[in-house]
């Protein structure tokens, strides 16, 4: 699986490769964007994967920007990111909503949209949300038809895409499950389905399960969005990891979407109610009954929260989960990492030091 | 009465220990509402940037650093999460009966007052506002207005106190009478040097108490004040400042030579708001929608680009604040845009509005001094 996702060049190879089959690719962050609706475009969505390879120094700009999108950012620049012709882009954090007005400005060739993701669930801004979503459909709608058929073809791969992987990781609820999960979660949300399908196809269930359950500590790691696979490798070699990385891994029943009745509607719908973690911090007491129960199921004996160098929205959130945590007696490391930084001896230092404790 | 007696009046009031039902905001949300309410705002980042100014700030930073926050969120929650161990002044301020915050500045707010929210058992009455690109569409306004309900409401039921349509009309008339009169002291900028030090050391009451009558009467006195002091005071080389100051330092901005000075900064212009509008709640919804944090790019530049012709500017200087991420990028593609495409000398400088310790007083020194040679 590895081949399909830790080389940059990949992904871009393979999405150049099977560009005919698209009337165009649109790159999207995080997920509060009913992604599958771009299926009705004829436009297959592309979640923007960070890069774990360094693309070079900061630049002065984008010093306090998250490092994630630094090294994105950086990345636009020096052109893995060819393939993109239209970005989705929701202000749910300020570096997104910087990331959206530097990127529309400096790289030439690209349409980029701002989005409005949900920041609290009630009536008025389900309506506000939902006019968002249409406000992208539109701007779509300038460039491509909307097809129905199309759409519902969309979301029944997607569907299909995520009970694949729920079969091969013969899942009850058990959603999370170390690196493999995670490295499937984000093949499904940048492979074009057919290359996902036959990877999928390609993997040993046997080997899978084995790769589960080897090692004694069960840790449980939070953060946004991780895609340093490397690290998650490292995490795994000597224990049993359980990802669960806020913004970015939702469990396998937050994904199915129905096909019953209007297909958009329920994509609208079901994105809202499902959105984020970290700005909806009304789900914040939702997401801490889960982390317990997570904790106390799967005998969790720490918790290692990865966050990225300023990333503010989980710089404020650990903090909260970390004090619940110690109030529990669990313990947690918190580390906050640059993105294309890999992982040195120090940290290694850090995370032995911490699991030998615990 | 001079406008310092004013001011102490206006702090007293502010700062007395009694609790007529305390609503702690951030500063751009309509405070109005609430001082119709007979609640007094309370505002955790004004205290955090006077904190910043007091001798204790990295002491502050580094307890609350201890207690597990990350050194990388913005100092002003940072220096404020450590407000147990401030002096006597601040410590007697209230706890909050109510919290309320918008996303019209930054992301920032909605996570610094969830952690009130946990500290107070608590809502979090949250604004969102959406980006305007110049004006609010009918449905946008509708979803603002809805919330400004849901504010009132909230404050009704955990005050047991009636919204009175007749003495926001009050508050409100006050408030007009503060902004019209902070921007007529701004635009004394245009034609007589005012040190950019005059307007951080009176911004104050905009901040705090822009609905109280007295507010208005202080920036009367402090006009003429203004008028009979600086008339006339001119400068070779005129400095645009945009984005924040720095609390910590005694004169709030770094020092420029002699012929050079900041005429305009683009932080305390921030509290001249747009309240135009047929209603008393359209007027609000634009006052706080369209702040300038608020507004797109496109607009933020077409508004800069009127202050450096209206104020006959000759070269720039950004702060790109480390805190601030939302408003320092905007900043920054401001600041190229006028760079390149206006051929605007411009410089931008990396620190951080109330932390000293990403103050690097030596090399923003010498950059200065070379871009001011450079005019
Ligand atoms: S890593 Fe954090 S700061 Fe960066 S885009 Fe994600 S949520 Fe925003
Ligand atoms: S991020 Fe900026 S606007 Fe937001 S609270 Fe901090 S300094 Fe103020």
């Amino acid at each position: 699986m590895n081949e399909y996702l830790t080389d940059t060049a990949n992904i871009k190879n393979i999405l150049l490769k099977h560009r005919a089959s698209y009337a165009a690719y649109a790159g999207y962050f995080c997920s509060y964007f009913p992604s599958e609706l771009l299926y009705g475009f004829n436009v297959h969505p592309v979640r923007i994967q960070g890069y774990s390879e360094s693309l070079g120094q900061r630049r002065a700009l984008i010093n306090y920007i998250c490092s994630y999108l630094a090294d994105i950012m950086n990345a636009f620049e020096s052109d893995h990111f060819s393939w993109a012709d239209h970005l989705i882009v929701p202000a749910t954090c300020d570096s997104l909503y910087g990331a959206k007005e530097y990127l529309e400005r400096n790289i030439q060739g690209i349409n980029v949209k701002m989005f409005r993701p949900p920041l609290k669930f009630d009536e008025g801004t389900y309506q506000f949300y939902k006019s968002s979503v249409e406000d992208v459909l539109e701007w779509m709608g300038s460039h491509y038809t909307f097809d129905d058929t199309a759409l519902k073809r969309g979301v029944e791969m997607k569907n299909r895409m995520t009970t694949g992987i729920s079969e091969l990781l013969s899942s009850d609820e058990g959603l999370f499950k170390g690196a493999v999960y995670l490295k499937l979660m984000i093949a499904r949300s940048v492979l074009p389905a057919p290359v996902f399908m036959c990877m999928l196809e390609s993997m040993d269930k046997a080997v899978v399960g084995q790769n589960h359950n080897k090692a004694q500590t069960n840790l449980l790691v939070l953060g946004p969005i991780c895609d340093n696979l490397d690290l998650i490798d490292y995490l795994n070699t000597d224990h049993n990891v359980i990802t669960r990385f806020l913004t970015s891994t939702l469990g396998l029943h937050d994904c199915e979407v129905s096909l019953e009745g209007d297909v958009k509607d329920n994509l609208i719908s079901h994105y809202f109610r499902r959105a984020g973690t970290v700005t909806s911090y009304d789900h914040y007491s939702k997401l801490i009954s889960e982390l317990d129960t997570e904790i106390m199921e799967r005998s969790v004996k720490g918790v290692i929260y990865i966050n990225y160098k300023y990333c503010e929205p989980h710089m404020f959130f650990s903090k909260s989960i970390k004090d619940h945590l110690e109030k529990n007696g669990v313990k947690m490391l918190y580390l906050e990492l640059e993105h294309s930084g890999g992982i040195d001896a120090s940290i290694q230092n850090h995370i032995d030091t911490f699991t030998e404790n615990i | 009465m001079s406008s310092l007696k004013i001011l102490k009046e206006l702090l007293d009031y502010y700062y007395s220990p009694d609790d007529p039902g305390t609503a702690w905001i951030s500063v751009f949300t309509p405070s109005e509402l609430l001082t119709s309410m007979d609640l007094r705002c309370f505002y955790p980042e004004n205290a955090a940037a006077t904190l910043s100014g007091s001798n204790k700030n990295t002491a502050l930073l580094d307890y609350s650093r201890s207690v597990g926050y990350s050194g990388n969120i913005c100092s002003y929650a940072l220096l404020y999460a450590a407000r147990s161990k401030q002096t006597s002044k601040y410590r007697r301020v209230p706890e909050p009966g109510l919290l309320a915050t918008a996303n019209n500045q930054c992301g920032t707010l909605l996570y610094w007052w969830e952690s009130f929210k946990k500290e107070y058992g608590l809502p979090v009455q949250f604004i969102n506002y959406p980006k305007c690109e110049g004006e609010f569409s009918p449905e946008e306004i509708k979803y603002i207005d809805s919330q400004y309900v849901q504010l009132i409401e909230a404050a009704e039921t955990r005050f047991g106190r009636r919204f009175n349509e007749k003495r926001l009309g009050a508050v409100m008339e006050n408030s007009l009478r503060a902004n019209k009169l902070w921007k007529e002291i701004q635009l004394l900028r245009k034609t007589s040097y005012i040190p950019p030090r005059v307007f951080t050391e009176t911004l104050l009451p905009m901040v705090i108490a822009k609905g109280e009558a007295r507010t208005g009467d202080y920036y009367e006195e402090l006009l003429d004040e203004i008028k009979a002091e600086y008339s006339g005071n001119t400068l070779k080389k005129r400095i645009l400042w945009l984005g924040y100051p720095f609390w910590f330092l005694k004169e709030k901005y770094p020092r420029l030579k002699d012929d050079a000075g900041i005429v305009m900064d683009i932080y305390t212009s921030h509290w001249i708001l747009d309240y135009t509008g047929e209603s008393m709640m359209d007027k609000l919804v634009n006052a706080y929608g369209k702040m300038f944090m608020n507004m797109s790019l496109d607009w933020k530049i077409k508004y800069v680009e009127s202050i450096v012709s209206e104020y006959q500017i000759d070269g720039v200087i950004t702060h790109l604040n480390k805190s601030c991420k939302r408003d320092s990028i905007a900043l920054f593609l401001i600041n190229q845009h006028l760079k390149e495409k206006r051929g605007l000398p411009a410089l931008v400088v990396e620190s951080d509005m109330a932390n000293p310790d990403w103050y690097n007083s030596e090399s923003i020194q010498l950059n200065i001094e070379a871009f001011l040679e450079l005019l």
